[in-house]
């Protein structure tokens, strides 16, 4: 801080050589002027005094005959006399300086956190309805009140935090992952009012079943049919004598596994086309500033077939005070176009790898392949492969239970 | 008498009979106050003119960072300081 001070005030830098050097800083001492960095060179002494204190000592000078050399002059009144030889220099450094604080005012860049479910352009939405959004003054954004209402706005954040530091906007938000779920069984327990079926979604054999609610129509070993009622959603109340009294509707549950023979085939073009790079590339820069792009090179003619790659790099001073301007660095890349023909092993390859992969998406969700039996036939201008496939799944889909009206029912009875 | 009085109520002797007060920061740095007259600087000696007695600082590299009428700091490797009545 006194270093800074001195500099405002402006100082000189001394030499001084021959005569009684101590007796003529001893006698600015007892004239109440104060120096600095003192420090021995030779036969002279450096030394540092304030501007101010400068003209005391002329007359010190004379009384101890010694030779005074201003070396150089420091600070803030200096500098204000330099600049003033170079108007323009100066007027475009204040300009920049106090472009550089108004903008520091208003909010330029906006960084979200945590979001999962809700898209970063929801959020914007959201901020920009109430009035956050780029360029908006930072005085006008309460980062309490925000937090808020981004709570009350989405159902599903469980912990929200907005914090502005420099011109940047950080919210930081944790949403319920099982929201979802939450939501489905609320759903299902409405639905268990109306009680539901499970029917079969495909053609094949019982291997295995587990119901947990609701009265099976099927057993292991039967065979069934696509649409038919596995596991029904009404039960029978009956009374002592096994009279039917009414009927209570549930949400039928059951694991229920089926077998059946399904037809894999898949047909693929053995002449393709791809594309190669040419290794041309060009390169463009797009200038954002204020919300207005300026581009350099915008690629309107650009190359037939190519790939551009993008990257943005926001200015900003520090660790955070970010300006609103931003480059945007595009790459281009060219290609080519190339019609390539698979020879008969490539096209085998190929087809085991789609048979793979079809098989192994299955596995995923479940479903096991115990036969198969692959035929792959390679023609002139496509390969195909067929294969007879055993699967085994779990079954079922779920239909609402189609209501008995139990006195309608007597009165045929 | 006054001392005592001084003494009695624990009025610091740099204040009361001015007293040079000499403060020293390891072997890098020296603060003196109430000092009378600089004899001498160079860049390895110093020598102070007290009220009572004479100050030799001696060593390398010094530099006065502060030179003011009631006080100075001396920076540097201090090697040796001594007293003479």
């Amino acid at each position: 801080m006194v270093y800074f001070v001195r500099w405002l005030k402006g100082y000189v830098i001394l030499w001084i050589c021959g005569g009684n050097c101590e007796r003529f800083l001893q006698l600015c001492a007892n004239h109440s002027i104060q120096m600095w960095n003192l420090r021995v060179e030779g036969c002279r002494i450096t030394f540092r005094l304030s501007v101010k204190d400068y003209f005391k000592v002329k007359d010190l000078r004379r009384k101890c005959g010694v030779h005074l050399v201003i070396h150089a002059k420091k600070g803030m009144p200096f500098l204000l006399h330099y600049g003033g030889k170079r108007k323009v220099f100066l007027t475009g450094l204040l300009f920049c300086v106090s472009m550089i604080s108004l903008c520091s005012l208003y909010l330029w860049r906006i960084e979200l956190t945590g979001n999962q479910q809700i898209s970063r352009n929801m959020l914007l939405d959201f901020l920009a309805s109430h009035q956050v959004t780029y360029g908006t003054l930072k005085s006008n954004i309460d980062c309490k009140e925000l937090a808020e209402q981004i709570r009350t706005e989405f159902d599903l954040v469980t912990w929200v935090s907005v914090k502005l530091s420099g011109t940047q906007l950080t919210i930081a938000l944790q949403e319920n992952e099982n929201y979802k779920n939450d939501q489905t069984e609320l759903k299902a327990q409405e639905e268990t009012m109306q009680g539901q079926d499970i029917i079969s979604d495909v053609n094949g054999r019982v291997t295995s079943m587990i119901v947990k609610t609701g009265t099976p129509k099927v057993s292991v070993g039967d065979e069934i049919e696509e649409g038919q009622v596995l596991v029904s959603g009404c039960l029978e109340n009956t009374d002592d004598y096994g009279n039917i009294t009414g009927y209570q509707y549930v949400d039928s549950q059951a694991i229920i596994e089926v077998t059946y023979e399904t037809l894999y085939q898949e047909e693929f073009p053995v002449v393709y086309e791809t594309r190669e790079e040419t290794g041309r590339k060009r390169y463009g820069l797009e200038i954002e500033l204020f919300e207005k792009s300026f581009g350099i090179q915008t690629f309107t003619d650009a190359y037939e077939i190519s790939d551009v790659l993008s990257r943005d790099i926001p200015l900003k001073l520090f660790e955070d005070l970010y300006l609103p301007i931003t480059f945007h660095v595009r790459e281009q890349k060219e290609y080519k176009k190339m019609i390539r023909s698979m020879t008969q092993e490539e096209a085998e390859k190929a087809a085991k790898q789609h048979l793979l992969h079809f098989l192994m998406e299955n596995e995923e969700k479940g479903v096991q392949i115990s036969e198969k039996n692959v035929r792959i036939e390679t023609g002139v201008s496509s390969c195909t492969c067929t294969a007879q496939l055993q699967v085994t799944r779990l079954c079922g889909k779920k239909v609402y239970t189609e209501k008995i009206d139990f006195q309608q029912e007597g009165h045929l009875e | 008498m006054l001392q005592k009085m001084a003494s009695a109520m624990e009025i610091p002797e740099d204040l009361s009979e001015h007293a040079t007060l000499i403060e020293i920061a390891g072997n890098h740095k020296i603060r003196i106050e109430n000092y009378v007259r600089m004899m001498e600087y160079s860049d390895s000696r110093l020598v102070i003119q007290c009220k009572c007695y004479r100050l030799f600082i001696s060593g390398n590299a010094f530099t006065l960072s502060l030179f003011s009428k009631t006080e100075l700091i001396l920076c540097g490797n201090i090697k040796t300081i001594e007293f003479e009545k």
